[in-house]
């Protein structure tokens, strides 16, 4: 949903009606694009976050880029320094608990599996291979979102699906 | 071009983002080279699965929470309490000003309880009662790119899972019935409104369980158009761009056309349904009497 000047501007200057209505506008979408990142357990948390930063600095948005993509570099941003520092402590190897398996006739087993494999991605290629697969971006608005130049956003896909492909290979994923 | 150059440029090949140049190379090579075929077929299915394994996440955050924070960093720091110096409180009154202060504030704490209550129960009234237009200026204005974009657009401006062809039919509300001969689906996906303003029980538009849906439809020349479809208790619009009343028999529609794109939005039962990218007027009518068994 779109957030006019109006508003934003009304925000700036600190009303709350006004910071009210970007927030009903644009959290289910932040929420998602957070949630795919840390998961459902944190989204809630880093999307807080990531308003409560928001507002604290609207002052420095200048309208350079779109307000919902300033607002996603932030979200992003928090999301990937949350899953970071969470990966950090948690020293669960992709192979403790999940003996590869042959036989994944089963779909939903199928998909545990790709979540499973992109969970372990590093965050950054986790997030482009959402923006990319799930979102359905160009090129160009991720590196917009990510903040990288247009000419990364493919060197880094490759990347992503690359340790995708080997993962899912690692859990007896046959393509 | 050999195999290593071929992997190198795998993503920018199969998300159709190489230069001319490059996508011309790597379509030679990939219809001589087995392997790098192989591989692009495995990266396709691997996509698919991906796409797949998406589930909407569900939110319960809400506006209060980020108010309470941001209302907790901009607070002023608590004054000293007013009793803490004799020399400055109000022991230095009279006794019949201390009666006069104490019943201000009296006064003050009835008005408070018989305020707040009405206060609280605004501000917890459900937010879903805000939101009532869905403006589709951005969506609209990617189509001018192809129907891909808008699709893209819409997926930018409203979080939803996408399902490949194999899952349409029993996704989408769009039926190849519902949609004039020749007209295939091509792609759809669900759509999660911003807080959806449907009363109670009427409709599952929550996270996770969402029945506003956007396709992709071929026309048999193979070019394409959207449909958006969403429970009627949203209105369309596209910014600043006047959608004209129209009638077709009995059945009343919106149309308009933004960057020479026409948009047209009509009411068929309990829902909206809002094609992007027509080719004429003639065409909206058509799907129109289609979806809502007008007669033309």
């Amino acid at each position: 949903m779109s957030v006019n000047d109006d508003v934003i501007q009304r925000a700036i200057a600190g009303d709350r009606c006004a910071q009210r209505t970007i927030f009903e506008s644009l959290m289910p979408r932040i929420h998602q694009v957070v949630g795919r990142i840390v998961g459902n357990s944190d989204a809630d948390d880093v999307t807080q976050e990531t308003f409560v930063t928001a507002f604290d600095k609207l002052s420095e948005f200048r309208g350079d880029a779109l307000f919902s993509t300033w607002l996603h570099r932030i979200a992003i941003h928090k999301a990937i320094r949350f899953k970071q520092n969470r990966d950090r402590r948690e020293t669960l190897s992709l192979h403790e608990g999940h003996e590869p398996t042959h036989e994944l006739s089963n779909r939903q087993e199928t998909i545990e599996l790709v979540k499973l494999a992109m969970s372990k991605l590093e965050p950054e290629l986790a997030t482009i291979l959402h923006l990319k697969e799930i979102d359905r971006m160009s090129y160009a608005e991720i590196a917009l979102m990510m903040d990288i130049p247009e000419g990364t956003v493919g060197s880094r896909l490759n990347r992503a699906r690359a340790e995708m492909r080997e993962k899912l290979s690692l859990l007896g994923w046959e393509a | 071009m050999n195999c290593e150059s071929f992997e190198e440029n795998l993503s920018v090949f199969i998300d159709d983002e190489a230069s001319e140049s490059v996508a011309e190379a790597m379509h030679d090579h990939v219809s001589a080279c087995e392997r790098c075929a192989s591989l692009v077929a495995a990266q396709n299915h691997l996509s698919q699965w991906v796409a797949r394994s998406s589930d909407p996440i569900c939110s319960t955050l809400t506006w209060d929470a980020i108010s309470k924070r941001l209302d907790s960093a901009s607070a002023p720091l608590a004054p000293a309490p007013v009793f803490a110096n004799k020399e400055s409180t109000l022991w230095h009154l009279t006794k019949s000003k201390r009666i006069k202060v104490g019943f201000a504030l009296a006064v003050a704490v009835l008005l408070m309880t018989s305020i707040l209550p009405l206060v609280s129960k605004r501000s917890s009234m459900p937010n879903n009662t805000l939101v009532s237009t869905i403006d589709l200026t951005a969506v609209v204005e990617s189509f001018s790119h192809g129907a891909d974009h808008a699709f893209a657009s819409l997926s930018t401006e409203f979080p939803g899972a996408t399902y490949p062809s194999t899952d349409i039919e029993d996704r989408s509300v769009f039926t190849s019935e519902s949609l004039p001969e020749g007209v295939s689906l091509v792609s759809t996906k669900t759509v999660q409104l911003p807080p959806c303003c449907c009363p109670d029980g009427t409709c599952s538009c929550k996270p996770g369980d969402c029945d506003c849906v956007a396709a992709i439809c071929k026309r048999p020349d193979g070019s394409q158009f959207l449909l958006v479809s969403h429970r009627d208790t949203y209105g369309v619009t596209l910014g600043g761009t006047q959608l004209v009343e129209k009638k077709l028999g009995e059945q009343s529609y919106q149309a308009g056309r933004l960057n020479d794109v026409l948009t047209a939005s009509w009411k068929s039962d309990d829902r909206r349904v809002t094609a992007i990218g027509l080719r004429n007027e003639q065409e909206a009518e058509e799907l129109i009497a289609q979806q809502t068994m007008v007669d033309l």
